[in-house]
């Protein structure tokens, strides 16, 4: 079979598993509407692209997309750093700073790992989202700025709020839609195309030859319950991206806990939970992918246990 | 449309050349698609699509000869060869933008519309 050759440039993320496809689909129709989204997700899952994708899919697109990680940002530098400081506000303020709140003006302000957010600087954030006007630190103008507000967390805020780490009313002010972005487990589907793309990336950044996955590399691959998400399955990538530069990569080439002895069975390969809320032409393509997986990407064997041609399941896959 | 959302778009490839027209449009900008650049002054900013057989001396060359016939505009350059590059983006840190394919849409985006390095310290 030909691979069809890698775009050099990418719009849409990855999403050929059927539960992106369906995430997809729900983002687009949210995308649309003038509401804060929240999307909660495991370590690694691909909230900030998703929170991309949804401002792409906006009509805020032509505006600027302005993340901010919470986590990241030392306490006292917070306020500033959202809100801006005038000149003189505090030590080293030698000239005017524009916070992240005014440089999404007419677009998307992503507010990542909210969790994370100091205590001190919640009730701030409250006041501009009700008022949408702020005033730099040490100033004493009001300014007014129209974005909208996505953000990202790990944990649901709900228990973050009853840990007492997140303020009630702001929860109740951002909460908005909830979007759950599925762990890579749950998208097995997108694990090939995602390989091929970091092998195409990581080899053109480290400047060496592509390696070359065998069968049962692949397999490994696909059948490994990835904790880490898309982020661990890209540091994995630049692993033999390096290692294995123009070679050939087997099994045992893999960091190891990705042979296929150390599978988490229960959660990956040897079970199928199916949601019996979804449609039924979602719950066959699971079905489907999951044989496949089982047969460790021998389309063949896979349409032979389910008895079907291998055209009609390519069909099915297309 | 002011001259700095004026966009050249240059690719042999005709796939990535529509793709991303088509996505910059949508974004704001007015892109002029073209296999081949004439004049690179007239627009605010140069993207150049790079395929997977270009040589790598090409590549630097025609990077190299637009830095030089133009004197403000923004490069933006999505290469599997980026390494081949990295002399000149470092001397034009403010200028050219080298992304390794495959590289998302809005990553071009960004590029196009990072501010310029602050200004350097006295002395520097």
């Amino acid at each position: 079979m030909t691979r069809r050759p890698l775009a050099t440039v990418v719009i849409e993320p990855t999403m050929a598993s059927p539960r992106m496809r369906s995430f997809d689909r729900i983002l687009r129709a949210v995308a649309a509407k003038h509401v804060t989204v929240t999307f909660v997700g495991e370590s690694g899952c691909g909230k900030e692209v998703m929170a991309r994708r949804l401002h792409d899919l906006s009509p805020r697109r032509s505006g600027p997309f302005v993340p901010i990680n919470c986590a990241a940002i030392p306490e006292a530098l917070f306020e500033s750093e959202l809100f801006g400081h005038e000149r003189g506000a505090f030590t080293g303020a030698t000239e005017r700073g524009h916070g992240k709140v005014e440089m999404a003006r007419g677009g998307t302000l992503f507010l990542d790992e909210v969790a994370d957010m100091p205590l001190s600087v919640q009730p701030k954030l409250l006041r501009f989202l009700e008022t949408r006007r702020f005033m730099r630190v040490g100033g004493t103008k009001k300014l007014e700025v129209d974005a909208r507000l996505v953000l990202a967390t790990l944990r649901p805020l709900e228990d973050e709020v009853r840990a007492g780490r997140f303020r009630e009313d702001l929860f109740y002010r951002v909460q908005g839609i909830v979007l759950v972005v599925p762990p890579l487990r749950d998208r097995r589907r997108d694990i090939p195309p995602l390989i091929d793309s970091f092998i195409a990336q990581l080899s053109a950044i480290h400047d060496c030859p592509r390696p070359r996955l065998t069968r049962s590399a692949r397999a490994a691959m696909l059948a490994y319950n990835w904790p880490g998400n898309v982020r661990q399955l890209r540091n994995v990538i630049e692993f033999v991206t390096i290692l294995r530069a123009g070679k050939t990569v087997r099994v045992q080439d893999l960091p190891p806990g990705l042979e296929p002895a150390s599978r988490d069975s229960a959660a990956g390969v040897d079970t199928l939970t199916l949601d019996l809320d979804q449609p039924l032409s979602a719950m066959i393509d699971q079905i489907v992918e999951h044989v496949i997986l089982e047969e460790h990407g021998n389309l063949g064997r896979a349409a032979r246990r389910l008895g079907i041609s291998i055209r009609t399941l390519q069909r099915r896959r297309a | 449309m002011s001259a700095g959302r004026r966009v050249a778009l240059v690719s042999s490839d005709t796939r990535a050349r529509e793709t991303l027209t088509a996505y910059l449009n949508e974004v704001g900008f007015e892109v002029e698609p073209c296999s081949e650049l004439g004049v690179p002054g007239s627009f605010g900013a140069l993207v150049l699509i790079g395929k997977d057989d270009t040589v790598a001396v090409t590549l630097a060359a025609r990077v190299r000869s637009w830095i030089k016939r133009t004197t403000t505009q923004r490069i933006v350059v999505v290469t599997s060869k980026p390494a081949v590059l990295r002399e000149l983006s470092t001397a034009y840190p403010e200028r050219l933008f080298v992304l390794a394919a495959p590289a998302f849409g809005w990553e071009v985006v960004d590029a196009l519309r990072a501010p310029p390095p602050g200004p350097r310290p006295h002395g520097a």
